[in-house]
């Protein structure tokens, strides 16, 4: 149903018969001055990212707006892991796929090692994305069934001309793969013949091919057997420590982010609604729908859940949150008059605290 | 009061490739208003379980040994016909998938009175007000007006909460869940727990969760039954399995669960790992020759490759299928 725009200029123009959205659209745009010197030292850092989808509900209707990405502005560090949890249609993969320029944002800035990206053409995208690759939740998927292992975490290689020769690329791979933990004699395998969690050990060893300086990890264990989630994410964390990589890593499971990321962020309907070190978001858990999401993950009876207000429709797919806070309509804290009417903005709550909430109510006990 | 016995169950599917023990003497009771959750990881049988109840096996599949037990009526050797009138009316099931599983093109209200008017014979007007007050019941807003959207309109949660609404049409005395939860987001999740665990209660109804996550089902779950390779490895009170599971493969899986974080020191600091199982073997094993587990088990010792071990009685209720614990004494692993 949704159809995408192809540039952020388009896109604009499309939705300029409404005045409000297009003020918002370019209220988004302006630059900031928000996290200072943090922003120009960090390898990735996002701004104010936004994708509008139209929905096409009918010929003759005028098209709706859905926000897939509102506003989200972040950054991450070099060997460090930021953590992004959201529930589907968080705008979460949305958000992998935009960094990656694998689909266009409406508005927002990519910047990657001091240089703005957003508006990089093909060849200049390549040169970058070998500096940035991405891992997918489903191995099955991700991998091309008629190629071999070895064909497969080659291909990078040879597009990038990283080998001299025939015989050092086959070098690599094999390397690559003891690497990742998986034997060198799997290299002449397909995809097919492979468990879940082998296949996932060669989707990394396809992004870490190239030397990446970032790796986008799109829930990468949420297709696994718990016990094999498990020895994914400790091979991550050896790869972290032994090549140096920056981590971005995507997914809806609260328990792994929690326990993965050196910062994490919380996101709901495509806004970030908190962000800061993992320590810190997790005891103070300032923004009302982080502390639900906390409170659900150790489920025991006796304590039960926060029971939120049920939606009748996903909240990314309402048009209505064009303003105010995108959490309103199930906010425990809402105050009628000025959450549904202002939008609040990620900001740190206590000065340098590098702890950021987007809530006018926050909860401070 | 036992409602529902599983004993010695026995399931083989065959295929081109030759026949596979799916369920290989699985043996277990659900009494009114208690909720057994059935945990395994992919290719345990989980499944095979949840659809050997409901007499739903898939093509090539047959139960070839032991007895499933519903209030003293034995349920494999019923005719099709008969387990016709078994399903909806006396088990009730929900599927993983809402969208897959309820019908697109008919409203959700329809779908649930159809339900009612099969399994208790109603009649279609006083179907229609059991089928909203179940609706209403499962906690849908807005039921009355919702009743004829279909279910395309309605979010995750809601669907799973319909899907509820139709296995309870029925009346049933039992409800089978497989998987549930697991295509919902973790706050759905959690309410649709919550809902289940209620409705067990008020009605008592015996409950069969199937899940592969040993970390979410503490909340609904009464007792615990952990499956491997086709066969109960441990099972025991919910808390006890959760707090001080026995069996090596049970606490290798909830070591694999990642901790929170106030309950570790920094990871960057200590390199810490998650204590993982050793790799499944993907080679056939060998069946009846030694624990199934034992080319993975930390703890095996030469017992484990020889016999297979019993699922032997720790205390009352509290069984574990390991050499460890053969006759009720407990060895230090």
């Amino acid at each position: 149903m949704s159809k995408e725009s192809d540039s952020g200029r388009r896109s604009r123009m499309s939705v300029a018969g409404r005045a409000s959205v297009s003020e918002e659209l370019a209220e988004l745009g302006r630059p900031t001055i928000e996290h200072g010197e943090r922003k120009r030292t960090a390898l990735l850092y996002v701004q104010r990212l936004t994708k509008v989808y139209e929905l096409r509900r009918g010929f003759f209707r005028a098209p709706e707006l859905a926000y897939a990405l509102r506003g989200v502005s972040f950054y991450v560090r070099r060997r460090e892991t930021l953590g992004i949890v959201g529930e589907s249609g968080s705008g979460k993969s949305t958000l992998a796929r935009c960094i990656l320029r694998l689909i266009e944002p409406t508005v927002g800035r990519i910047v990657f090692d001091g240089r703005d990206v957003t508006a990089l053409r093909s060849g200049e995208l390549r040169a970058l994305r070998r500096r940035m690759q991405i891992v997918f939740q489903d191995p099955y998927a991700s991998l091309d069934p008629n190629m071999t292992v070895q064909e497969i975490v080659r291909e990078g290689i040879d597009v990038y001309a990283l080998a001299a020769t025939r015989k050092e690329g086959n070098s690599m791979v094999a390397a690559l793969l003891v690497q990742v933990g998986l034997e060198p004699t799997l290299a002449e395998r397909y995809p097919h013949e492979l468990s879940g969690g082998e296949r996932q050990r060669v989707a990394i060893a396809r992004a870490i091919a190239l030397k990446p300086e970032l790796l986008v990890l799109d829930e990468p264990t949420s297709a696994l057997d718990v016990s094999v989630g498990a020895q994914i994410l400790n091979l991550l964390q050896e790869l972290q420590e032994k090549l140096g990589i920056a981590l971005l890593f995507i997914s809806h499971d609260l328990r792994t982010v929690q326990y993965f990321s050196h910062r994490m962020g919380v996101m709901y309907a495509g806004k970030l609604v908190e962000l800061g070190p993992t320590d810190a978001v997790q005891k103070r858990r300032y923004h009302p729908y982080t502390r639900a999401l906390f409170a659900a993950m150790t489920p025991s009876r006796e304590a039960p859940a926060i029971r939120l207000p049920v939606l009748r429709e996903t909240p990314a797919e309402s048009d209505e949150h064009a303003r105010g806070c995108v959490f309103f309509a199930r906010c425990p804290n809402a105050e009628p008059g000025r959450c549904d009417i202002e939008e609040p903005r990620l900001s740190e709550l206590f000065p340098a605290s590098h702890h950021r909430v987007a809530c006018f109510h926050p909860q401070l006990d | 009061m036992t409602l529902l016995s599983v004993t010695d169950l026995r399931v083989e599917v065959s295929s081109d490739l030759g026949v596979v023990r799916a369920l290989d003497g699985v043996s277990f009771e659900v009494k009114r208003g208690e909720c057994l959750a059935v945990v395994g990881e992919s290719g345990s049988g989980k499944s095979m379980t949840a659809l050997a109840i409901m007499g739903l096996l898939p093509v090539g599949g047959r139960v070839t040994k032991g007895s499933i037990v519903l209030e003293g009526r034995e349920l494999t050797r019923l005719r099709e016909r008969e387990l016709c009138k078994v399903r909806g009316a006396e088990i009730g099931i929900v599927f993983q998938d809402p969208l897959t599983a309820l019908s697109p093109v008919h409203s959700v209200g329809w779908q649930v009175l159809e339900a009612v008017m099969l399994g208790r014979g109603y009649k279609r007007a006083a179907a229609k007000l059991e089928a909203l007050a179940l609706l209403t019941r499962v906690g849908l807003p807005e039921a009355r007006e919702r009743f004829d959207d279909l279910p395309h309109t309605l979010s995750g949660g809601m669907r799973q909460r319909v899907m509820i609404a139709i296995a309870l049409g029925g009346a049933p005395k039992v409800l089978v869940l497989d998987e549930p939860t697991t295509a919902l987001d973790l706050l759905a999740a959690r309410e649709v727990e919550q809902l289940i665990l209620e409705l067990a209660r008020e009605r008592s109804l015996g409950v069969v969760l199937i899940s592969h996550d040993l970390s979410q089902v503490g909340a609904v779950a009464d007792r615990i039954a952990v499956l491997y390779a086709g066969q109960i490895v441990e099972e025991g009170t919910a808390a006890r399995v959760l707090r001080e599971p026995a069996h090596p493969y049970t606490r290798g899986l909830i070591a694999s669960i990642p901790p929170l974080r106030k309950q570790r020191r920094r990871r960057s600091a200590t390199n810490e790992r998650l204590p993982v199982l050793a790799p499944r073997q993907l080679e056939p094993r060998t069946i009846g020759v030694g624990c199934r587990f034992a080319p993975r088990c930390p703890a095996v010792f030469d017992r484990c490759r020889v016999n297979e071990p019993p699922l032997a009685m720790m205390s009352d209720g509290e069984r574990a299928r390991c050499w460890l614990y053969d006759g009720g004494s407990e060895a230090t692993p």
